[in-house]
């Protein structure tokens, strides 16, 4: 995952498996479903993939979340303050799924940041997981 | 391309030059600016990019547009609208950079699509 580049994409759905389906026949992304977190998720050929996440209020609040990868989310979150972006929420550790963390820019949007399983063990000190070729 | 994956996004701004700095100054991503769009683009990888657009332009408020590549705009609208989508802007050309079209998903969320140009390529007329 190359750092600052798009790692993952967020979309709203009041009904997600649904929404995989939609996708899915549109896009021929490739969907699966992770049933540990109750998480429909999509896979393109190539770039970053994303997951149908159950939308909260109307359709209008939000809108698409894209998470940027990055090795360092506190120091993110701590320069996004200090460039006049507000945090959303702090730093939420997902075990074997990697961290994240959301803020909004100064505009207004909110922007995610995500750093993968491998990366977060390597950050913790813990056993090498294996490496990505 | 055809393999429909994400290839450039549109970040929201009211100010576009003062959002290209935050954004430049956070992630490192470069920033050009198109003078004959007044347009600020950012590139975060080789392949994907995007640009900072003013609220009331075709951009949604409060949200980032994806734009998904295709070989074929109108038929990926037609297919999105069978799967009960709906077209929010037909396909339309982008001088010198391509053509892009938008549809809502069944949930209401804009999603966009997109087609580079080829070198001297334009439909012509």
């Amino acid at each position: 995952m190359p750092d600052h580049a798009i790692a993952h994409v967020d979309i709203p759905a009041a009904d997600p498996a649904a929404a995989g389906k939609f996708y899915s026949d549109l896009f021929g992304w490739h969907a699966h479903y992770d049933a540990a977190s109750d998480y429909h998720m999509f896979q393109p050929g190539a770039g970053p993939g994303g997951g149908f996440v159950k939308q909260e209020g109307a359709a209008s609040s939000g809108g698409v979340l894209i998470y940027i990868g990055t090795h360092d989310i506190d120091a993110l979150l701590a320069r996004a303050v200090e460039l006049g972006g507000k945090v959303v929420d702090g730093k939420i550790d997902m075990g074997d799924n990697g961290a994240y963390a959301v803020f909004t820019d100064p505009s207004g949007n909110r922007i995610g940041l995500y750093t993968g399983p491998t990366v977060a063990q390597h950050a913790a000190g813990a056993a090498q997981s294996p490496a990505t070729q | 391309m055809a393999v429909h994956s994400v290839v450039h996004m549109e970040i929201p701004a009211a100010d576009p030059a003062a959002t290209s700095k935050f954004y430049s100054d956070l992630f490192g991503w470069q920033i050009t600016h198109d003078a004959q769009f007044d347009y600020y683009m950012f590139q975060m990888t080789p392949e994907v990019g995007g640009g900072f657009v003013t609220p009331d332009s075709h951009s949604q408020p409060g949200g980032v547009l994806v734009y998904i590549g295709t070989d074929d705009i109108e038929a990926t609208l037609v297919r999105a609208v069978e799967l009960g989508g709906q077209v929010v802007q037909s396909k339309m050309e982008i001088p010198g950079s391509g053509w892009f079209g938008t549809f809502a998903d069944p949930n209401g969320y804009r999603m966009a699509l997109f087609t580079p140009m080829k070198r001297n390529q334009h439909t012509g007329g």
